[in-house]
């Protein structure tokens, strides 16, 4: 075994596109976190009554009014606006509680998605290219154990997503003090949910699964790995058009009813997992005003239904690569 | 049925690609040592039979077997075994040591044991000067020989080279003859299919002959070109020779030679002296009395040529159309 995971670490090391995939994720991580930190602008002033109250006058506010009923309109305007502004002002500091320490972990950690495409680029290539190139022939005359060679190199993929996810981590570690380097001021922010951020990274690893199963069992169907990609292209076209027809039916719009039929489906799954998960491990509200999301029942159904998938695209990729013939 | 003393015994092996057999129910006896040529047109089936004796395809009915041991996906068998499958691939990225260490950890070959057995292999095919290049930068007959190389990895007891001298320059081919005599004066049991007849007229012991997934002949190869033999006879003239006819045919039938001066005769050498006799009776002098040997390149064509098999799927092989060795 340990000569099978030496010749994994050869194919591995030295593989130009593996090595842009890999670098590719937290770099494109950083720079949409710090755009995104960036693109929130300067922070709103706290809300000044006296100021306002001010600038109405000088706009000639109740002009006319007799004194007692003016200083009354002036107070009711004041307060008219103290609301958005307020408002205003909390949806920006919420904004920016998602770029501040511990929640920039979260929010790295919610980009996920890029992770997942890295993956099954990763795996289309990693796989793909044995038959484009027919090395696949030239590795199974070295060795016939062609279970555990997918399993192998499916491993070697899984590792390498537990390593783009660590580094999301550190990044959401980092990223937070560069933007304090740069004049950032990060708004106080509440202690991280565990059990939300123990059930995104679960979340995220179990997606990562199913992508993965997904590429393999797609790569070795149609045997190319640029094939893999429209094939996953085609099947999220498909599962939109199923969820769009379900959807249409009232036993599929009831919580009571069969709507967690729709979060058991892999892509809408996968989104609603992260989307649930992360939002009860930050702690955070979507808005202002709305109360701080702790449920993490709807994240179940795809935590389970995820984890069957997964296991169901490995069996048909593990039962058609050590079946298959051949013919590169 | 599987025969213990075989290297390689194939039995009813047939493979079926829709609705075409590309290999129809091949008997094969592979003895231990020497080498053993695998001929037969272009889509004859030998690859395909190859294909089989590796593990790359599943046989559709029949079996194969190496070493007393039917062949599967995981066959510790096939650790005995090297082969060259058509064009060699290798990874690109990587140099010639890469893809030979990259392989013989594959085959679970030790780092302590690889140190020495991959400059050896790389050695043995003039590879050495070559070895820290990219595959990808090899020319055809580059590859070639490092698709060799790589057969020889780790010492098989049976090398199966597919074609082995394509794009080869002709010092190559050479090189790879003296290269396969080398292994078979190793004790190396070497299957040779190859189209380079005249190579295999000097390496192989046996020949089998495929066409249409048939065997159509099978047996020694000097066997085989001595059936083949026949005496020609020279006369001054033209007019000698088609007297010669009726006097010859009491030794055996006549054929026309390539001049109109000449005849042949379907008689072994050591009735050379018949011949003289019977033709100085009837008071013809031939100029010239010599014994006419095939090559086996006719012999393949005239087998092959216009040799139609039995329509029966999966019957045992056809009868030989033309000349054929001993049996096994």
């Amino acid at each position: 075994m340990s000569g099978l995971v030496r010749a994994e670490w050869i194919r591995f090391r030295k593989r130009q596109s593996i090595q842009i995939i890999v670098l590719a994720v937290p770099l494109l991580a950083a720079f949409m976190f710090l755009a995104g930190a960036s693109s929130t602008g300067p922070e709103p002033p706290p809300f000044d009554a006296a100021a306002v109250r001010a600038d109405l006058i000088a706009q000639g506010f109740g002009l006319g009014l007799p004194p007692d009923e003016l200083g009354t309109a002036l107070d009711d305007a004041v307060e008219a606006q103290r609301f958005p502004v307020e408002q205003m002002r909390e949806q920006y500091l919420l904004r920016r509680s998602t770029f501040a320490f511990p929640q920039s972990m979260v929010t790295l950690l919610g980009s996920g998605t890029l992770v997942l495409f890295a993956l099954l680029l990763l795996v289309a290539t990693s796989l793909g290219d044995e038959f484009g190139w027919g090395t696949i022939r030239t590795t199974l005359l070295a060795s016939s154990l062609r279970g555990r060679l997918l399993l192998l190199r499916l491993g070697a993929v899984s590792a390498i997503s537990i390593g783009l996810l660590a580094t999301l981590a550190v990044l959401g570690l980092v990223l937070p003090v560069v933007l304090t380097a740069l004049g950032t001021r990060h708004p106080d922010v509440p202690s991280l949910n565990l059990a939300g951020l123990g059930v995104l990274v679960l979340g995220t690893l179990e997606a990562g699964f199913v992508i993965v199963a997904f590429g393999a069992m797609a790569t070795l169907l149609v045997r190319s790995g640029s094939l893999t990609l429209v094939v996953l292209l085609v099947y999220v076209a498909v599962e939109a058009a199923i969820l769009t027809v379900l959807i249409r039916f009232d036993a599929f719009k009831e919580q009571d009813g069969l709507a967690w039929v729709l979060d058991a489906f892999p892509v809408r799954g996968i989104s609603r997992l992260v989307d649930t998960a992360g939002r009860v491990a930050s702690g955070l509200p979507r808005f202002p005003g709305e109360p701080v999301p702790t449920d993490l029942s709807v994240a179940m159904v795809p935590l389970v239904a995820l984890l069957v998938w997964g296991a169901a695209f490995l069996a048909i990729a593990y039962r058609r690569f050590t079946r298959m013939d051949i013919v590169e | 049925m599987i025969e213990p003393g075989a290297v390689i015994s194939t039995s009813a092996l047939t493979k079926r690609f829709k609705d075409v057999d590309a290999v129809a129910g091949v008997d094969l006896r592979v003895p231990a040592g020497g080498v053993y040529g695998f001929l037969g047109p272009n889509g004859s089936g030998k690859t395909t039979t190859i294909r089989m004796l590796v593990g790359l395809m599943r046989p559709s009915r029949g079996v194969a077997a190496l070493f007393g041991e039917p062949v599967q996906a995981g066959s510790a068998v096939l650790d005995r075994v090297g082969a060259l499958v058509e064009r060699p691939a290798f990874y690109p990225y990587l140099s010639a040591i890469d893809n030979l260490r990259l392989l013989g950890f594959t085959r679970g070959m030790t780092e302590s044991r690889l140190r020495a057995a991959v400059p050896e292999a790389l050695d043995r095919v003039g590879l050495t000067e070559a070895s820290k290049r990219k595959a990808g930068r090899y020319s055809t007959g580059m590859r070639q020989r490092l698709g060799i190389a790589a057969a020889l990895l780790g010492r098989p007891e049976l090398v199966i080279l597919d074609e082995p001298a394509n794009g080869l320059d002709p010092s190559g081919v050479v090189e790879v003859r003296q290269l396969i005599q080398g292994l078979a004066r190793d004790g190396i049991t070497v299957f040779l299919s190859s189209h380079v007849l005249p190579e295999v007229e000097q390496l192989c012991q046996r020949v089998a002959v495929l066409q249409k997934g048939r065997v159509i002949a099978e047996g020694e190869t000097q066997a085989m070109l001595q059936k083949g033999e026949r005496l020609q006879v020279r006369f001054d003239s033209a007019d000698e020779a088609h007297r010669a006819v009726p006097i010859l045919a009491s030794i055996g039938a006549t054929t026309p030679a390539e001049s109109d001066a000449a005849l042949y005769l379907d008689a072994p050498a050591d009735r050379g002296s018949e011949v003289s006799r019977t033709l100085a009776g009837a008071g013809l002098y031939p100029a010239e009395l010599s014994l006419h040997r095939q090559t086996l390149e006719a012999v393949f064509i005239e087998l092959t040529g216009d040799h139609v098999p039995p329509a029966a799927s999966g019957a045992a092989p056809a009868a030989p159309a033309g000349p054929t060795g001993a049996e096994p």
